[in-house]
């Protein structure tokens, strides 16, 4: 009988190994055209005036019937970083490119990532002279539906694009409401997403405009040292972080602990709410930020962490939101320790009465409600906005979008709410 | 019924007839089993009660991991000596699942036992407690095989491969609803059950599954979308009863 124990013992074995999903990036540096001295690049006005709507009349089998085009910049003292990403309406599929021009044709280089699987590759696109790029690169470029065809390839893998894909401009994006919030989670995505940079990092909020993300969402803990950081567990653990030898609540660490010993999985130092906005204020032009407290002590240092950073905003001449993200009672109870807490721009994930109580700005029910056109009514009418978190099924982004009021979305998949906001008539 | 179902269908029968010579009808009276692909050649039905247990990858389920055992009941009702219909309800009460299949059984010698079967399975969840005005439903199809041995220790060790199909789906939250019906590929889970008596004249039931697919019912109201293959791994503990 004894022998047959190690069956059982065989299976334990097997299920304590864990299925490791990875997206290997391909390498986008390998374009000969792209990388000629002789490419110059874009010109101001022709970045905003390629934004708008495509449709695909090659490529749509993988990426569907349209894209969303749209530019995003970040910087780093006078040195600043275009992107273009192409957002599309199928498998939460988009590309993130740079752009030069080349005897007179522009040239975007990059890759291409489907966010349901673990699918990339290179894309090399071409606008021509001929099919856009002279109106583009000329003085004042007048788009109308048809002046612009981007053509080009895409690849599987690190494999040359082979693959042939064409779009071609029909209409501006969409812009209502204006003031419409595609707030990415964690700062832009899960580490379960495999994106390239780490959630709760410095580098995601660096790269989540590329995801056509307009604000983000941070979780807020203090260090034993009381440095308020970025972690969203309640424990160190290999979901968030390399293997350092420390476990537990992070609250058990100094900062000095963790920034010498501890890693996010992509090897970043886990960032203080400081170096973050830092990053978002003088980097970026993302226009929100909501700070998700993970802890239940006094709110008061992130309060006044909060007011430095929209008055520092406000000096360069940002529009900044920031708001400080109430998830439970005992956050809720801790804000109305603040003075004057009805001042306070708050996020309310509570319900609606709740968010009277303390005059939140906004309003943040679950996406599990539903769109709840009434209430959301009832809150515009009250002067709040009403954000919708975390939606992550492309079927319920598409539908709450269509059918509902929010003023604002919370996602994993900024790119999905980016197409469906963009593409919205 | 489609002609190959009707084919399968006769080719199993042919075995019926051919494969009496193999029966070992005092193996009833030592052995009861549920995974074990041992025809029912005396009683009209046996059934088991249990738990199972199910572990979710900690990298997308993150801290909300389902640690709540989910009850398992098998009812088994014989048709002849090599056909039985297996019935089950899993139910953890917020989410539960209904399943029900043919299945053929074929004692190969008196140690080896084959079985061949396809369950239809139905789900549905029911989540309306604090933010969450959620509901979701769903039918899945599932051919089976599995092979088994039966030691001169009298421990009945069975292999199970299990292929799942999504055939509809359909979920609502709150005034937001979507549904699919298009059929997809779901899946495979390979189970080693091990069966033996246990404790007064009861036998037990040790079921560890390898769950690889793209949708498992009890994660739905995770809502999570995905093209990747979850890798779950799955105790099942039962009394036969």
């Amino acid at each position: 009988m004894k022998k047959y124990f190690i069956i059982p013992v065989f299976f334990c074995l097997f299920f304590s190994c864990q299925k490791k999903y990875e997206v290997v990036m391909p390498d986008t540096a390998t374009w000969s055209m792209f990388n000629d001295p002789a490419a110059l690049p874009l010109t101001p006005a022709s970045r905003p005036a390629m934004e708008g709507v495509y449709t695909l009349s090659k490529g749509n089998d993988i990426f569907g019937d349209q894209a969303a085009i749209k530019w995003s910049h970040t910087s780093k003292g006078s040195d600043t970083t275009y992107h273009v990403s192409g957002f599309f309406g199928k498998d939460i599929a988009y590309f993130i490119c740079e752009g030069k021009q080349l005897n007179g044709s522009i040239l975007l280089n990059g890759y291409w990532r489907k966010m349901v699987s673990t699918e990339t590759g290179i894309v090399h696109l071409t606008i021509s002279a001929a099919n856009g790029a002279a109106l583009l690169l000329g003085p004042g470029p007048v788009i109308t539906p048809g002046s612009i065809v981007i053509d080009g390839f895409f690849g599987t893998g690190s494999e040359n694009p082979g693959t042939p894909i064409t779009l071609s401009y029909i209409r501006k994006l969409n812009n209502s409401p204006a003031s419409f919030q595609i707030a990415a989670h964690r700062s832009g995505g899960r580490t379960s997403d495999l994106l390239p940079v780490s959630e709760n990092s410095v580098a995601m909020i660096l790269k989540t405009p590329e995801f056509g993300s307009t604000g983000v969402e941070v979780d807020v803990r203090f260090t034993k040292d009381g440095v308020p950081i970025l972690y969203h567990d309640n424990t160190l653990n290999l979901r968030e972080v390399q293997k350092s030898g420390l476990v537990g609540p992070i609250e058990d660490y100094t900062y000095d602990q963790l920034s010498t010993f501890v890693r996010l999985v992509h090897g970043e130092k886990i960032p203080t709410l400081r170096e973050a906005l830092d990053a978002v204020v003088y980097q970026t032009q993302l226009q929100f930020v909501w700070l998700d407290t993970k802890y239940t002590s006094s709110i008061a240092p992130i309060h006044a962490m909060q007011l430095e950073y929209i008055q520092k905003a406000a000096a360069i001449g940002r529009k900044l939101d920031i708001v400080i993200g109430l998830p439970g009672k005992d956050q809720f109870n801790q804000f109305l320790n603040l003075a004057d807490y009805k001042n306070v721009p708050s996020l309310c994930e509570l319900g609606a009465n709740e968010s009277d109580q303390i005059n939140a700005k906004i309003w943040a029910p679950r996406f599990t409600e539903g769109t709840q056109n009434e209430l959301v009514a009832d809150e515009h009418t009250k002067g709040r906005k009403v954000y919708v978190w975390t939606v992550d099924e492309p079927a319920f982004i598409t539908s709450f979008i269509n059918d509902g009021h929010f003023d604002g979305m919370l996602s994993n998949f900024p790119s999905c709410v980016a197409y469906n906001y963009y593409v919205h008539q | 019924m489609p002609r190959f179902a009707r084919t399968v269908i006769f080719t199993l029968l042919c075995f019926d007839l051919f494969s009496a010579a193999a029966q070992d009808t005092s193996f009833y009276a030592k052995h009861a089993a549920i995974l074990f692909p041992y025809p029912m050649y005396r009683e009209k039905w046996r059934s088991s009660l249990g738990l199972t247990l199910l572990t979710t990858p900690q990298d997308i389920t993150e801290e909300v991991r389902l640690r709540i055992p989910c009850g398992d009941f098998r009812l088994l009702r014989r048709i002849n000596d090599h056909f039985i219909i297996d019935n089950r309800v899993m139910f953890q009460f917020l989410q539960n699942h209904l399943s029900t299949g043919l299945h053929f059984m074929l004692p190969v010698n008196k140690h080896i036992y084959f079985s061949a079967g396809d369950d239809i399975g139905y789900w549905f969840g029911y989540l309306k407690i604090s933010g969450f005005n959620s509901q979701g439903s769903g039918w899945l199809n599932y051919p089976n095989v599995a092979l088994g041995y039966k030691t001169k220790n009298n421990l009945l060790i069975s292999l199970r491969a299990q292929v799942s199909f999504n055939l509809y789906y359909k979920a609502a939250n709150g005034d937001n609803k979507l549904s699919s019906s298009t059929s997809y590929y779901n899946g495979e889970t390979f189970t080693i059950g091990l069966e033996q008596p246990f404790y007064n004249k009861r036998h037990l039931t040790l079921g560890l599954s390898a769950i690889n697919n793209y949708f498992y019912w009890q994660t739905w109201s995770l809502f999570y979308k995905t093209n990747r293959k979850i890798f779950y791994p799955q105790i099942t503990v039962a009394l036969i009863l």
